[in-house]
């Protein structure tokens, strides 16, 4: 059942139905050069470090519980949303520019950057959420340290209304765990944190293959995630808040199972980019 | 029926009528100069490229769900909702290169485009076919020109005889424009920085306040190249200020227009350039629309 107006949602938090949720992480895995994304649930603090772990090239189901994602509160037959979110980033150099929050669905396994071979991946399960794919985006980080070598990547894909579609971007290893391969931009075309899609494609339900034009080294793991809002920052030590509310006039739903963490870059070349310490508020109807 | 109250639009977007979409573009092998206006619409992405699809001197029409028939180049919104209206409720955008700002985006409807227009012609170019236009006689739509080949050095100017919103024909636009010799791909080439330059749309004629179709085209000299002549409502701007700091507009709240967006309306972005931009270099953010 929706809000069904500003008094609800005001409720919501006098009702006591709302959980504040901390989370801060104190250690991501390295420099990652100027400005490429980087996954935060790649690294040590609080929810745990996200290690992708799972059977070479199988797809495996993110489901939120505990603290393996930002926790969102407890399950609900209601619908639950995103009321406030802040965002500090405490490091000395460079700050975190941009962030996008996701909700992490599915992710693909240990990807063999060094072959040329077609990579088939075993589809057993599907979208724990977002089931028909609208919106949900491809993105590939390293699960292992690469070499830094570029490369293009040939992707085959079933799309938003059940299509084989096939793509073909731009991907760079990195030395660093977490690095976002595509967003690399010393990549002539590199396109930002998500793979492109083909012609009239909205988004994405599975992954069937992966190909890639030469061997660059490392692992890594690509993730169907769905994209939910941005934050941005300007400065060190200063928190950047936002309520979903009065200052972006949606508040982003938040489903049963959300996997929420986010993926980050930044205005410098640092590994001091840590601690970065959120606060988010949930409520629900 | 548009939202009636903030209490509506909290149920109706919580009731599920509301769509995000996440684009990227990157901007090719050339670089922009500072001060003038390109067309994103055509640059690899997603959405794909619009690679302007067409019959020379012909009007395309440009819809979410068709594009132009042969590319799907307008950012997804949701689909047709009528009755509902949608609304524009948040975009944003990021660029990780350090040229690529400051700058602004400009987000227009695409109603569509005359493509293969030759800029090698300083004689009348007819235009063919009768647009089709998600506002009444083309309230509030401009004219653009984006240069589908690269232009030759030869200086011109652009006149053009088109109908107001009247609609009235044979209007003409008020001052000279002069078109940018060598123009890139891209460019939207009356605008930038050189004397009788405009961007991004073109002047209108005393009074007029939209452009319903538009009879010739006439260059003051011949020159190489091709553009598509393109028809648009703008619906917002916005500028970009810092490197890798995502520029965000919350239309409801801190700029309150809430800009409609009609069944099928074609959005892209229009670029304009505050600083010399490298080539290659990589946008993307997200466009939230709601509605009820």
């Amino acid at each position: 059942m929706p809000f069904k107006s500003v008094a609800e949602v005001a409720n919501a938090v006098e009702q006591g139905r709302h959980h504040i949720q901390h989370f801060i992480r104190t250690g991501v895995n390295g420099g990652f050069g100027l400005n490429p994304f980087a996954d935060a649930s790649v690294g040590t603090g609080l929810p745990s470090y996200n290690a992708y772990v799972g059977n070479a090239l199988e797809a495996a189901q993110m489901i939120g519980q505990r603290n393996n994602s930002i926790y969102v509160g407890p399950g609900i037959t209601s619908e639950k949303y995103l009321l406030n979110m802040s965002l500090t980033h405490g490091g000395t150099t460079g700050f975190l520019a941009s962030v996008y929050f996701l909700d992490y669905l599915l992710f693909y396994p240990y990807i063999d950057l060094d072959s040329t071979d077609q990579q088939d991946m075993t589809n057993a399960v599907a979208l724990p959420r977002y089931t028909d794919g609208e919106g949900v985006r491809m993105m590939m980080l390293m699960q292992t340290p690469g070499t830094g070598l570029a490369s293009s990547m040939t992707v085959n894909y079933t799309n938003q209304n059940g299509v084989a579609k096939t793509i073909t971007a731009a991907y760079r290893t990195s030395g660093a765990i977490g690095c976002i391969g595509s967003s690399v931009n010393t990549n002539a075309t590199a396109l930002g944190p998500f793979f492109p899609l083909a012609d009239g494609d909205r988004g994405v339900r599975s992954v069937e293959s992966v190909q890639l034009a030469s061997g660059v080294g490392g692992f890594g793991v690509m993730v169907l995630v769905k994209p939910l809002f941005t934050m941005s920052a300007n400065e060190l030590n200063s928190t950047v808040e936002k309520n979903f509310l009065r200052e972006q006039a949606a508040l982003p739903r938040i489903y049963d199972g959300a996997f929420l963490n986010y993926i980050f870059n930044l205005s410098n070349n640092t590994s001091a980019v840590t601690p970065l310490v959120g606060q988010a508020q949930f409520i629900w109807t | 029926m548009p939202f009636s109250s903030m209490d509506d639009l909290v149920n109706e977007i919580t009731s599920g009528k509301f769509n995000r979409a996440d684009w990227n573009k990157i901007t090719g092998g050339s670089a922009y100069t500072a001060g003038r206006w390109y067309d994103f619409s055509g640059l690899n992405g997603t959405p794909v490229a619009n690679a302007w699809a067409g019959t020379a001197l012909a009007w395309r029409s440009c819809d979410e769900l068709t594009g132009n028939g042969t590319q799907i180049f307008g950012l997804p919104t949701g689909g047709n909702v009528s009755p509902d209206t949608a609304h524009v409720l948040n975009v944003s955008a990021i660029t990780s290169v350090a040229t690529g700002v400051p700058s602004q985006l400009m987000l227009v409807d695409l109603q569509g485009y005359w493509p293969g227009i030759t800029n090698n012609s300083a004689t009348a170019q007819t235009l063919t076919g009768t647009p089709t236009l998600r506002y009444t006689n083309g309230a509030g739509c401009r004219l653009f020109w984006v240069q589908t080949s690269a232009a030759g050095a030869t200086a011109q100017n652009i006149s053009l005889s088109y109908s107001n919103t009247t609609p009235t024909s044979g209007r003409s636009l008020p001052v000279t424009v002069a078109m940018t010799a060598s123009a890139i791909v891209g460019h939207i080439s009356h605008s930038g920085t050189a004397a009788n330059n405009y961007g991004p749309f073109l002047p209108l004629a005393s009074g007029d306040t939209g452009v319903s179709t538009v009879a010739t085209v006439t260059f003051s000299a011949a020159n190489t190249g091709t553009g598509a002549l393109c028809l648009a409502r703008p619906l917002l701007t916005l500028p970009l200020t810092t490197v890798s700091v995502a520029a965000e507009r919350d239309l409801l709240n801190q700029l309150p227009s809430l800009p409609r967006v009609i069944d099928g309306a074609c959005l892209v972005w229009l670029y304009f350039a505050g600083a010399a931009t490298a080539a290659n270099t990589n946008f993307y953010g997200g466009v939230e629309v709601g509605w009820g």
